[in-house]
């Protein structure tokens, strides 16, 4: 392609440049993808090993030559955190990702409503803002989001009291259905479904962008258990590359250049100009001019890049409110049932986390306070949901032994407890839980860029300062302890492990904010279409905009961003 | 498809492997009815391992250095109170000198910060080592896979010749005395 004919620069090829690149060449415009990483091939990732990919960390930026730094408790530090969750190649981390796509909801996005923010001790610091637009403003675009990256799943999965309609716990226009039905159930799911029943906390089978049928050339999910952090050798499951860039491409009006690094953003009187780059570690800085240029590099590049490029920042906001999902992770046994699954010819027969339990997304009702409150004795109002699933056939043997535990303080287990824990998991049934809570956003939670160090391209480092407030750490207690009430009293379980959310975090792949949109320029970065007050027809894609971090696999929300604000700039 | 190119180079000495070995074990003991550390090789797939560049895992430089280091240290501190190197104890006395080691208490001039490193490296290799893909050297035949359920079904395992157990060595009660004093001493 001409640089002289380019309408626009997209940095980052992964879930929101891989979409731009997608919507905007569909509406006829010529795009540049810079991509930092190499193209790789589905192939490329056989034959599956678990040492390499994910132990030896074959696929992600290496720790001590590439990292992020934190700066601890204190705010003083200065320690290399490894980015997990950043993949450096063509398609970005959506070749790695686990392809869990539940949408954000009301309760995400219309915060107040919701979140009672007025109980919560030492709220001064916690600014929990709605967001510019409604559920039903974006339930449109995720439609058009979930069709297009093929996700597979079903509407109207939970039912009512009798007589009642069937209802999506992800609220859907009347009538909408998935492009695919929901993978094949796990051993375990119906033993789940029905402990959640019982306890009135009806679970259902989640969204996944993860073939279930042949569709568009690429088969149905074979179930081989590599899953998270393991890229799919024969594109079952949907990536940037598999289905945006490849629609991108075929139109002729994508270029991907790969091995682009931007390092900042060109601009003249408050408007872009285009994007500098190397194309080697200390190379010498290049300029490709453009009209527009999207930022969709990950939330801490992205806020890195905005500082590298000196954006003028009046109101201090910039790199500002970056959240983490609080987590926990929770696993029980139980003695009276066999493992799942023993009849098959494989262990492995799911990809984790297909079974979700949105039940304590809302955990007091803010508006119905008395006559619907359900948890009189816990001052949390908005919570989180979770993913569900065996950790002996869902997870590859080395990370599940690696974090093996045998009771709340028994982890890492070696020794007799390991052998005792081996014959355990392979005898018996186990479930684990992983729990996604909403972040208290605050202000002091940041990206900077680190004065001392730089990556092995020669750029200044992200350095994160980050603290969760205790209501997070407040909100995995309770999701531990209600857990574990339903599945040792309804289950008949055996509590393995209790992990709760510390305050320091060094780092999550759940990563949000940073770049905050919102409707008043002097507390957000970008503009309700997602574009910087600051520089017009700079926009950012990634997950980076998200004014709070809502309580879901943040995926399917930023893309259907993606094709809101793609479909609409001049 | 990428391909493993394995040197057939090894690492450690014959001691330091013996000493590894030991070590391995009493993370993931062998039993009548389960396979252990040592049944897998699993020391076969660090020996191998450490001889690998920074491009295959970032971190064999460092662990380069902190196995000799540490494999001294814990050999050093068996010969102090068992009188006899950590190959030639029982495994429940090499498994409470990794304790220690864990909890960076390792008499010796070892780091206390570096000891609970080395132990969380152990422990991570050695399970690597049983349950990584047979092709790095450890997992031999699949013999964990094969007992765990990993890809194929699970076996049973029934250890059909046991191997000679190690009895404790108990402390002879001369060595013993001299060794508090001479500690306390120190302090």
């Amino acid at each position: 392609m001409s640089d002289a004919k380019i309408d626009a620069i997209i940095v980052g090829s992964g879930a929101g440049g891989g979409t731009a690149a997608r919507v905007l060449t569909d509406r006829g415009w010529n795009v540049v993808v810079l991509e930092k990483g190499k193209p790789w091939h589905a192939d490329d990732f056989l034959p599956f090993d678990e040492l390499h990919f994910r132990e030896h960390k074959a696929l992600i930026p290496k720790v001590d030559t590439d990292p992020q730094t934190y700066a601890g408790l204190d705010d003083k530090q200065s320690v290399p955190s490894e980015r997990w969750w950043e993949i450096e190649m063509v398609g970005g981390s959506t070749m790695v990702w686990d392809a869990n796509f539940p949408r954000y909801a009301d309760e995400d996005m219309a915060m107040s409503q919701y979140l009672d923010v007025a109980s919560i001790p030492n709220n001064n610091v916690i600014d929990m803002p709605d967001w510019p637009w409604s559920y039903d403003d974006m339930q449109p675009w995720f439609e058009i989001a979930e069709h297009e990256w093929l996700v597979s799943g079903r509407a109207g999965q939970t039912v009512g009291k009798k007589g009642a309609k069937p209802w999506s716990q992800e609220r859907m226009r009347p009538g909408y259905e998935y492009p695919q039905p929901p993978l094949v159930d796990h051993a375990s799911t119906k033993f789940l479904m029905s402990t959640f029943e019982k306890a009135g906390m009806p679970a259902y089978r989640g969204p996944r962008a993860i073939n279930s049928r042949t569709i568009d050339g690429r088969p149905a999910c074979s179930f081989c258990g590599y899953d998270q952090f393991f890229a799919c050798p024969v594109n079952s499951r949907s990536n940037s590359m598999n289905t945006m860039l490849a629609h991108a491409l075929h139109t002729g009006r994508c270029d991907l250049r790969t091995e682009h690094c931007a390092t900042r953003v060109g601009f003249e009187n408050g408007k872009v100009t285009g994007v500098y780059y190397i194309t080697e570690p200390n190379g010498k800085e290049q300029f490709l001019a453009a009209p527009r240029v999207f930022l969709s590099a990950q939330p801490i590049q992205s806020a890195r890049l905005m500082l590298l490029s000196n954006v003028p920042d009046p109101n201090k906001v910039v790199g500002h409110w970056l959240t983490y999902h609080p987590k926990a992770n929770i696993d029980f046994i139980f003695k009276k049932l066999k493992s799942w699954d023993t009849k098959s010819e494989g262990a492995s027969r799911n990809n984790i986390g297909t079974l979700q339990l949105r039940d304590l997304y809302i955990i007091n009702d803010k508006k119905h306070k008395k006559p619907f409150a359900r948890d009189k004795k816990t001052y949390l109002t908005k919570g989180g949901k979770f993913s569900v699933y065996d950790p002996y056939t869902c997870i590859p043997p080395l990370r599940n032994l690696k974090g093996a535990a045998m009771g709340k303080t028994k982890t890492s287990v070696w020794g007799r407890d390991l052998v005792d824990y081996l014959n355990e998991v392979r005898s018996n049934a186990a479930v684990t839980f992983s729990f996604t809570g909403d972040a208290m956003s605050m202000y002091d939670n940041r990206v900077e860029l680190d004065p001392a160090r730089k990556d092995s391209w020669g750029i200044p480092v992200a350095r994160t300062f980050y603290h969760h407030h205790q209501y997070d750490r407040d909100l995995t207690q309770y999701a531990v302890d209600r857990i574990s009430n339903v599945m040792i009293n309804i289950g008949g379980g055996e509590l393995r492990k209790a992990e709760t959310q510390a305050e320091a975090n060094p780092g999550y792949g759940h990563v949000h904010g940073c770049l905050r949109a919102g409707t008043d320029p002097t507390k957000s970065v970008l503009d309700p279409m997602c574009q910087s007050w600051q520089v017009k027809n700079l926009y950012v894609l990634d997950a980076s905009f998200m004014p709070t971090a809502g309580a879901s696999n943040p995926s399917i929300t930023m893309i259907a961003n993606a094709y809101r604000v793609c479909r609409n700039v001049q | 498809m990428w391909n493993l190119v394995r040197t057939g180079q090894h690492f450690f000495t014959p001691e330091q492997r013996a000493q590894c070995e030991a070590l391995f074990e009493a993370i993931l003991p062998g039993g009548e009815t389960n396979p252990g550390a040592r049944d897998a090789d699993a020391v076969e797939y660090i020996d191998g391992l450490l001889t690998m560049s920074h491009e295959i895992y970032f971190d064999i430089p460092t662990l380069q250095k902190l196995y000799p280091a540490g494999l001294a240290a814990i050999d050093a501190a068996a010969q102090q109170a068992y009188g006899a190197s950590v190959t030639e104890i029982a495994t429940e006395q090499v498994a409470t000198l990794l304790q220690q080691m864990k909890d960076g208490k390792l008499p010796g001039s070892m780091p206390a910060a570096d000891q609970t490193k080395f132990f969380t490296n152990v422990r991570a290799q050695c399970i690597e080592g049983c349950f990584g893909d047979p092709r790095w050297g450890g997992n031999k035949n699949g013999v964990m896979w094969r007992w765990y359920g990993w890809i194929v079904p699970a076996e049973r395992f029934q250890r059909t010749t046991l191997a000679p157990q190690k009895l404790p060595i108990k402390r002879k009660a001369k060595a013993k005395a001299p060794a508090r004093k001479s500690r306390r001493a120190r302090t």
